[in-house]
């Protein structure tokens, strides 16, 4: 990473107009990730002086500001219920505490990590984004976008469902990226299955979400076979494509037993 | 760049470049206990206490750290030299390389979880690689630690 000139702006408007400026312009948010890359910005933007870092509740979401560093939310008393703590689970497992004292939430969501830990839960919350100028976008309608969109992300908002969460990341080992991220829900009627690192970015298995819903008597082994179906899975140096599929298979199934408010 | 920031208690005036990391702001003030372990942000060793949080100096950009302090091991020493007799007693450590990060991880675990217990410190050595010795024998040293600590 190499910056030419670096800027702290103390409002939002400053830092979007510095980044529209030119395309070698680009904000920093925790600035982990950038890091390791081989960037060269003409002018960093640093978002840190603009109070985007705090979480906060309202009668139906819970709204998380950007620059909330993931050890923010790992400590933070409303994760350790929320879905069953399965976000707090994804969270506490990314690396050790130092780096997780850097990392944000922006800069998590921004990156569209494949192997992210947080964005397979993340998908099966009803969660949207605030962006300064764009306005609000459902997290899945952004991640799916193709094009790049080049403003500031100014918060998540998590909506206040009740629900249960499981979350599984299989890793070789505890600092790796994941082999496979599972995440399954359940809510008010309706069961969600997000596989990542597929090795591609998580996604939802509708069909097999769909088949639950509609059956009365769901048969998790069943669904669990359907997501993966419906699911791609590759092959890399840290598993193949088989293994990927047999460990979905299984985590699927764990996870809606884990969830689901019904007795075998 | 010109920044100001407190530096194990004292201020300190640094002149910084953009992109320059605080552990090379850091090893060129002569503090030598900094130390890179890696270029892939996941060995801890260069680990220091930004307003008290314990960060990868690595990847902390110095000019972020203007108007905060910033503590090495230097600012701690009397805890870590009683830190590194448990490290002794238990065989924790041989070249040492790993010991200054570890000793800042431990400050930050005791000023930020009451109690810590097992699993705790386990947490708090996750980050930190450690090339010569074994994560059991320096998890029973700040076990040791931090109970004797509890009782002076
Ligand atoms: C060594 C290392 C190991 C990791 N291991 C894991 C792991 O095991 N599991 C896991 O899930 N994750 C892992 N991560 C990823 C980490 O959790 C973060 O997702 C990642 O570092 C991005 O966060 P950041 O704050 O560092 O972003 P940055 O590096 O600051 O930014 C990343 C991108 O997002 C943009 N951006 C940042 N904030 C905003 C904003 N508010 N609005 C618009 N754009 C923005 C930046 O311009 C940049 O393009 C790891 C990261 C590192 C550095
Ligand atoms: S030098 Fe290895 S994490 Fe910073
Ligand atoms: S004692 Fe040598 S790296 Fe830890």
């Amino acid at each position: 990473m190499k910056i030419h000139e670096y800027h702290r702006p103390d409002s939002l408007e400053h830092a979007y107009t510095l980044l529209q400026q030119d395309k070698h312009n680009a904000l920093i948010g925790g600035g982990g990730w950038l890091k390791l890359s081989k960037i060269t910005m003409e002018k960093a933007i640093d978002l840190a002086a603009l109070d985007l870092d705090y979480i906060k509740e309202d009668s139906n979401a819970i709204r998380i500001g950007s620059m909330t560093t993931l050890a923010t939310m790992d400590n933070h008393f409303l994760f350790d219920t929320f879905y069953s703590g399965m976000l707090k689970d994804a969270i506490h497992g990314v690396m050790g505490v130092e780096l997780r004292n850097i990392v944000t939430l922006g800069g998590t969501i921004m990156g569209k990590y494949p192997f992210s830990d947080i964005l397979t839960p993340l998908i099966t919350l009803d969660c949207e984004l605030e962006f300064y100028k764009e306005g609000v976008l459902p997290l899945t309608d952004f991640l799916n976008r193709k094009t790049r969109v080049n403003d500031i992300l100014v918060e998540l908002r998590i909506k206040k469902h009740k629900g249960t969460g499981y979350f599984k990341k299989i890793a070789k080992t505890a600092l790796d990226f994941a082999i496979l991220n599972v995440a399954v829900t359940y809510s008010e009627g309706l069961y969600k299955i997000a596989v990542g690192s597929r090795p591609g970015r998580a996604k939802l298995a509708l069909n097999a979400m769909q088949s639950l819903y509609e059956s009365n008597t769901p048969d998790f082994k069943k669904a669990a076979t359907k997501a993966c179906e419906e699911l791609t899975f590759g092959t890399t140096h840290r598993s193949s494509e088989t293994y990927r599929k047999d460990l979905a298979m299984e985590y699927i199934s764990r996870g809606l037993k884990a969830v689901t408010p019904y007795e075998d | 760049m010109k920044i100001e920031l407190t530096l194990n208690n004292r201020r300190e005036l640094f002149d910084v470049a953009p992109d320059e990391m605080l552990l090379d702001t850091l090893r060129q003030h002569g503090l030598k206990s900094v130390r890179r372990g890696c270029d892939t942000t996941t060995c801890g060793v260069c680990t220091v206490l930004v307003d008290g949080l314990a960060v990868p100096s690595c990847s902390y950009l110095s000019v972020r750290a203007e108007g905060k302090h910033v503590t090495t091991v230097e600012g701690i020493l009397e805890e870590a030299e009683k830190l590194s007799e448990h490290f002794g007693d238990e065989g924790a450590d041989q070249c040492g390389f790993c010991n200054p990060g570890i000793a800042l991880s431990v400050h930050a675990l005791k000023h930020h979880v009451n109690n810590p217990g097992e699993a705790a410190i386990k947490d708090a050595l996750t980050g930190h690689l450690c090339r010569c010795t074994g994560y059991v024998s320096q998890l029973k040293a700040i076990k040791a630690y931090l109970e004797a600590d509890e009782d002076e």
